[in-house]
């Protein structure tokens, strides 16, 4: 079976994905499969979700397992199969020196694209995400939000089947996050993309699934609707004075605060009522990411 | 269901299972189901096939697209100053072994500097392995410097009275090899561009003392042909075994502890 591009199914299987370093399991015998459409992985930091996205863009090599693309172990063809990814590494580099255009190309000659297509590939991609007036323009005299979209544009040069991102929200502001999220929504139709991140609003609502991944270990994959059960019945809102407020903290697990300057308004998940004045309400991913990581947090 | 009729379903299942037998396939029966499983093997073939489809050119311009434009100009630019130092210098085989090192030297600035700027990380991701991106971009230069180093030679040879073109290689060619070990050891050991600005320092300073040392010079332009062919022997191997290894740990190593 041969990694071949323009076949719509496609399947990515990890399994039991260890990595060791020296003193720490970063991951530990991970498994997980994706199909078509987008992943959101969700963890603390050094929780492994580096580490996870840096063996799936071959840049490291796990201790044990396995990685499978349409059936297929990737270390049996690497090179077809870094044909089919695009990557954005949490830690973004350049040649300061470059223009946007003479990175992409440079890029693009490794991602072995063909000459004749690269220049209007990297045409389409200025264009896309809003870039074609800093074309000429060196890397250094740029804004990190800027680079940030570069950084998402070369990852796109291979029209690539994977697409592996790592904080791809890192630095845009409002409008750029709105902007990429449209972009990850309309490409994700026949490509699987895995976005890392700890800022849950990011893919909320983009998400085919979210996988929660804790020291090195998946907690749970599923649906965002299907996530929540665990904590469905579970997070109660309240309006509270200042004073309870410390009390509050002190003895249950406070998803979000806000102060309106009079009042405070408080989530908190608890088996029982908290109190009389807390009413249940819907659950959402950030409640559930501090029912995972909210002690591990603190 | 109680515990004697449970019994007597157990004995009937065991009595069917000895009573079964598994004939064992015919030779016809094995080799269609080695034939079936065949499409799920990785064609090896088939894969060389495809690498092979790159075309030379294209291979080159890629190879030549990895290293950045400064490096051609800046390296191109010393060999030129060499040349004309060569050339009016009384000594030229101890001009062109002073300034042959020096665009090796900065080789290794082209890949240190892909780690120093996270660049790596990105570039790894790429189709080209790693592997195959480091050592395409350090032989790459490594032909070219050969290419415009041999040039260099004919040109004194065939301007410069007595010299021979022989001589002109080894004289080059063994301070290069003998630098390119201590360069490529530093930066194992130290892998910021530190290492190769002072390894450059040193180099300048230790031109700066041989010019001022004339018993040196002589003993240099004496030495024994043998002896130099020896050093070079040594140098390639031991430049082979370094490269080897600093290829093979580089990638993972460099993502995962910076540069």
């Amino acid at each position: 079976m041969k990694i071949q591009r323009g076949v719509y199914f496609l399947e990515l299987k990890i399994e039991g994905i260890t990595k060791n370093y020296k003193n720490n399991t970063a991951l530990d015998n991970f498994y997980c499969q994706l199909n078509s459409g987008i992943y959101g992985l969700v963890g603390p930091n050094g929780a492994g979700k580096t580490t996870l996205l840096r063996i799936l863009a071959t840049i490291i090599k796990p201790t044990k397992g396995r990685i499978l693309i349409d059936g297929e172990d990737i270390t049996l063809n690497e090179e077809d199969y870094r044909s089919i990814i695009g990557y954005l590494p949490q830690k973004l580099g350049f040649y300061r020196d470059y223009t946007v255009t003479r990175f992409l190309t440079y890029i693009s000659n490794l991602k072995g694209v063909d000459k004749n297509l690269s220049k209007d590939k990297i045409n389409n991609l200025l264009r896309l995400l809003n870039l074609s007036e800093y074309k000429d323009k060196k890397i250094k005299t740029l804004s990190e939000g800027i680079k940030q979209r570069i950084g998402i544009a070369q990852a796109l040069l291979n029209n690539p089947r994977i697409l592996i991102f790592d904080e791809p929200t890192l630095n845009l502001d409002p409008k750029e996050r709105i902007n990429f999220k449209n972009l990850i929504s309309r490409l994700s139709s026949d490509k699987i993309i895995i976005i890392s991140t700890h800022i849950i609003s990011d893919i909320e609502c983009l998400s085919k699934e979210i996988i929660l991944i804790k020291k090195g270990e998946k907690i749970i994959q599923d649906t965002p609707m299907e996530i929540l059960k665990p904590i469905e019945n579970k997070v109660w809102e309240a309006t509270i004075d200042e004073k309870s407020l410390l009390e509050l903290q002190n003895n249950y697990l406070v998803t979000d605060i806000k102060n309106n300057g009079t009042d405070i308004r408080i989530r908190i998940i608890s088996d029982t009522k908290p109190d009389v004045d807390f009413y249940l309400t819907n659950p959402v991913l950030d409640d559930l990411y501090m029912y995972y990581f909210g002690k591990e947090n603190d | 269901m109680n515990e004697k009729s449970t019994d007597k379903l157990e004995n009937l299942i065991l009595e069917s299972i000895e009573e079964s037998v598994i004939n064992y396939p015919d030779d016809i029966r094995i080799d269609d189901t080695i034939n079936t499983l065949k499409q799920y093997m990785p064609n090896k073939l088939e894969k060389q096939k495809n690498k092979e489809k790159i075309p030379l050119l294209q291979k080159l311009r890629i190879d030549i697209s990895l290293v950045s434009p400064f490096y051609w100009l800046l390296s191109f630019t010393i060999y030129i100053i060499g040349l004309s130092l060569t050339l009016i210098s009384k000594t030229p085989y101890i001009t062109i072994s002073f300034f042959s090192p020096i665009p090796f030297i900065i080789m290794f600035f082209e890949d240190i500097k892909s780690r120093e700027n996270n660049v790596l990380e990105m570039e790894l991701a790429c189709k080209y392995s790693p592997q195959v991106i480091i050592l395409n971009k350090i032989i790459t230069i490594i032909f070219y410097n050969l290419l415009v180093m041999s040039s260099i030679s004919l040109i004194i040879y065939y301007v410069v009275p007595d010299t021979t073109f022989f001589n002109l290689l080894i004289t080059w060619l063994t301070p290069i090899l003998v630098v390119s070990n201590i360069t490529l050891y530093m930066i194992k050991k130290i892998r910021t561009s530190f290492a190769l600005s002072a390894i450059l320092l040193i180099w300048l300073a230790f031109i700066m003392w041989i010019i001022n040392t004339p018993t040196v010079v002589d003993k240099l332009y004496t030495l024994n042909t043998f002896i130099y062919i020896g050093i070079i022997i040594v140098t390639t191997v031991l430049l082979i075994i370094q490269l080897r290894d600093y290829i093979n740990e580089n990638s993972e190593r460099s993502v995962l502890f910076g540069a």
